[in-house]
């Protein structure tokens, strides 16, 4: 018995909150850490994740997923000069080529789902359309990502409400009924009045009693976990708390807190440099914030240390969680 | 290992921050935020952060390493001190290793206990000290004082053996008796003066070179301000108050008026600078008064007979003074003298008319220049009951103040922008006149399109443009501010980030 790949999404509805960046180290840090990981870059049309790794001119890119001779998907993983660490660009991508319709967005998820890796990291896009929801919600563990902003909150509780709603309709495609309730895509056909899992519930429980259970399952299996970016003091991780609680109040959805990373220049540095801040500099304050939540996705406890040029890596696996189950 | 320790001091003072936040709520405060853009900013720039971290805890540092150097200072001096007390008092009394003398130290017996305060002990041993040393300053200066032999100082002597033969009390009563001495000796002076033997000789005496000049010179610069001043009053005869307006012909006459004056002071700068410095200032400048004063009320101005005679009457006396302070500087007083006979020998009547013709068409300013020196003259010989001339300061400022007055009556009349009293000056004052006569007709060039008025600091040339303000950029706009920033940890945040996320009819969820 294989392990089923763990696929981590990281999204956040606001664009510019270092969604790439985060995700480019904790794949680094997860490959160095002894796992094998494929690093793949699904903001389509604006991607950029090969350039903060430094690949210049990436040799496969967006458009080879729709390409017939390539049967192989392993010739799409590009090395990253990280051991362990592969990389799927998504550069290529023409003027329009983000509307991707949903057959191709199906043909991208499952060439996604047969890469052979422990764990696969998905940068995706800003905003909440389901090109960019789909991807999350393909995830094992989804990552939403946010900045103290109340603008960038706002958009974060958009996102995890969308990619919530999005996941109820996916499940309940055969349920045209429930799909009025719970998609709103086109406002003329749907229910409007469910915009909260609360108002859902109720919904649920007038109108499709029999599903509400379902309807339970599903909003209690998705837990995403929340890392709050560019906080510079207590303030800032307080508007991270006050997403938590408003998702809670609203969604009742219980979002994991996996940590925050500080605001720092190193960040951008290491972004002009094209090196992951946590190889970078790994005793830096940015990466161990980092390692902290590289930590609470994989239940360990990584200590990374660079001495001449070289990155030392401890490990410690966290029991406690597996007694706990 | 820095780093490690950088961030956590880093996190120490973010905790104590968030604690005083929480406790205080710091961050609403009007100083915060008034301090918060330039705090950023120090957070921004590490150079800025390095400075005033630098600045935060050198600036304490160094005061205290100040004060604690000044405190070991004195406790070194109180350590001294009180090693001397017990050396003297292993001391007899009459032993002249002893620096304090039995007198002093009974007196200040009372205080003088071990456990005294820091400052006393200071006092008197300074008082011993500084005794000695005032013996040996009233000895200089009277030896000083001596070199002048202006008159055998007996009282001073006497004071000076008394002082030898007394034992000194303290600095400060020696300090008095200097000055008592210094008194009579000015005292002694003031009576030679009122003996009326010569006070010119006394006055010039009293006025060293550089007081006199510098006198004559603050003068001169009040003389320049008072003519700038009438000739900004006067701005019917100027024309460049209105030069903008002349037309062009009265333009080009008014600038080659202008660079005519300048050509005839830079001539006169470089005469000046040409002539041979001879004469000591001070001498210089009064045989000039009196040639002056003579040449100037026969040629031009032809001024009251009454003045005339009196001048050429009190005319040997100067020369008489003149040989006298000949005495004291033997080399100046030819030179002035030569050029005294020179210039009486040369002016015959009729050639001073032709000279003068010639002088008024030419230099306005030199015909001027001699004027004002019948004044100054006319003044220092008058008032002698009145005016006590044993005081150097009025003697020159009553020298040159007059002659200033006067001088502006005549620049009013003739409306010329020259500087007068350069000929009663010495040569270098001259010289800077001179040049601040240039730059002033340099200035008045450059800026002819604008009157002198607009150049004064008060009132900026900038006024002169008219204030044109579009009304319609200046219109206010309204901005209403409907809600205000709440903090992240107050539930008002929380109300304020539901009414973003739902709209106004999306109220079921409450």
């Amino acid at each position: 018995m294989t392990n089923p790949i763990n696929i981590i999404a990281v999204g956040g509805g606001k664009g510019g909150i270092g969604k790439s960046v985060v995700c480019t180290n904790l794949a680094a840090g997860m490959a160095l850490s002894g796992q094998k990981v494929i690093l793949m870059d699904t903001d389509f049309g604006a991607s950029n994740l090969h350039a903060l790794l430094g690949i210049t001119n990436p040799a496969h890119g967006f458009q080879d997923f729709f390409n017939a001779e390539i049967t192989d998907p392993r010739t799409l993983l590009l090395d990253t000069g990280i051991s362990n660490l592969k990389f799927v660009s998504g550069a290529g991508d023409n003027p329009g080529s983000a509307n991707i319709d949903s057959k191709n967005i199906a043909t991208i998820i499952s060439f996604i789902q047969r890469l052979e890796a422990d764990t696969i990291l998905l940068d995706l896009g800003p905003g909440t359309n389901y090109n960019v929801i789909d991807f999350f919600n393909i995830s094992t563990q989804g990552v939403v990502m946010t900045t103290p902003e109340m603008t960038s909150i706002m958009k974060t509780f958009s996102f995890i409400r969308s990619a919530l709603f999005r996941r109820i309709s996916l499940a309940f495609q055969d349920f045209p009924e429930i799909q009025k309730v719970v998609d709103h895509s086109n406002p003329n056909d749907a229910d409007m009045e469910s915009y909260t899992t609360g108002l859902l519930r109720s919904k649920f429980a007038e109108q499709f009693p029999e599903q509400t259970d379902r309807l339970d399952a599903l909003i209690n299996d998705f837990t995403p976990g929340l890392v709050v970016n560019r906080v510079r003091n207590r303030k800032d991780l307080m508007a991270g708390e006050n997403l938590l609680k408003l998702v809670k109040k609203f969604l009742e959805v219980e979002v994991t807190y996996l940590g925050y990373i500080i605001e720092s220049d190193r960040v951008r540095d290491s972004i002009d440099e094209m090196i992951p801040f946590l190889i970078k500099d790994p005793q830096s304050k940015p990466s161990e914030n980092l390692q902290q939540i590289i930590g609470a996705l994989t239940n360990t406890d990584l200590q990374f240390v660079k001495r001449d040029g070289r990155i030392f890596v401890s490990k410690q696996v966290r029991l406690s969680s597996g007694w706990e189950v | 290992m820095i780093e490690q320790f950088l961030q956590t001091t880093l996190e120490f003072f973010k905790e104590i921050w968030f604690q005083l936040n929480s406790r205080f709520d710091l961050e609403n405060t009007e100083a915060f935020n008034l301090l918060k853009p330039y705090l950023i900013q120090l957070q921004d720039n590490p150079l800025y952060m390095g400075i005033s971290i630098a600045a935060l805890f050198l600036v304490p540092y160094t005061l205290i390493k100040v004060r604690s150097i000044s405190k070991e200072r004195e406790h070194k001096l109180d350590e001294l001190m009180e090693e001397m007390e017990e050396e003297e008092e292993e001391y007899d009394e009459d032993d002249p290793r002893r620096l304090r003398r039995p007198e002093s130290t009974t007196e200040n017996d009372d205080d003088d206990d071990t456990a005294k305060p820091l400052f006393g002990a200071n006092e008197v041993d300074s008082s011993s000290h500084g005794k000695t040393l005032d013996e040996d300053e009233t000895i200089i200066t009277d030896e000083e004082l001596d070199e002048f032999e202006l008159e055998p100082s007996y009282e001073s002597e006497e004071a000076s053996n008394s002082e030898a033969k007394e034992e000194p009390v303290s600095s400060l009563l020696a300090e008095s008796d200097f000055d008592k001495e210094m008194n009579e000796f000015m005292a002694e002076d003031l009576d030679l003066n009122e003996k009326g033997e010569d006070e010119d000789i006394i006055s010039q005496l009293n006025l060293d070179d550089t007081s006199h000049d510098q006198a004559i010179k603050e003068l001169q610069d009040e003389g320049e301000l008072t003519e700038l001043e009438e000739e900004e009053a006067i701005p019917e005869n100027d024309p460049f108050s209105n030069y903008s307006e002349l037309d062009e012909d009265e333009q080009d006459k008014a600038i080659k008026d202008l660079q005519d004056e300048m050509e005839r002071t830079i001539n006169q700068l470089t005469q000046q600078i040409e002539e041979p410095n001879e004469i000591p200032n001070s001498m210089k400048d009064m045989s000039q008064i009196r040639i002056g004063g003579d040449a100037t009320i026969d040629q031009e101005y032809s001024a009251d007979e009454e003045e005339e005679e009196y001048f050429l009457e009190d005319s040997p006396e100067p020369d008489a003074k003149l040989q006298e302070v000949s005495s004291f500087s033997e080399e100046s007083t030819p030179i002035s003298e030569l050029s005294d006979s020179e210039i009486l020998a040369s002016l015959e009547p009729e050639l001073e008319a032709e000279e003068a013709e010639a002088k008024s068409e030419l230099e306005v300013p030199d015909t001027h220049d001699y004027e004002p020196e019948v004044t100054s003259e006319n003044f220092t010989f008058e008032p002698e009951s009145d005016i006590p001339t044993n005081e150097p300061v009025i003697t020159s400022e009553s020298f040159t103040f007059e002659p200033e007055s006067t001088q502006s009556e005549d620049t009013t009349e003739q409306s010329s922008y020259s500087m007068e009293p350069e000929e009663e000056l010495s040569s270098p004052e001259k010289t800077d006149s001179l040049i601040d006569r240039l730059k002033f007709l340099q200035t008045r060039f450059e800026n002819r399109y604008q009157p002198l008025e607009t150049n004064s600091p008060q009132t900026p040339i900038a006024k002169k443009t008219p204030d044109y303000v579009p009304e319609s950029l200046a219109e206010p706009r309204r901005y209403t501010r409907s809600t205000a920033s709440v903090p992240p940890d107050s539930k008002k945040y929380m109300d304020l980030l539901e009414s973003f996320i739902f709209m106004k009819d999306q109220k079921k969820h409450k």
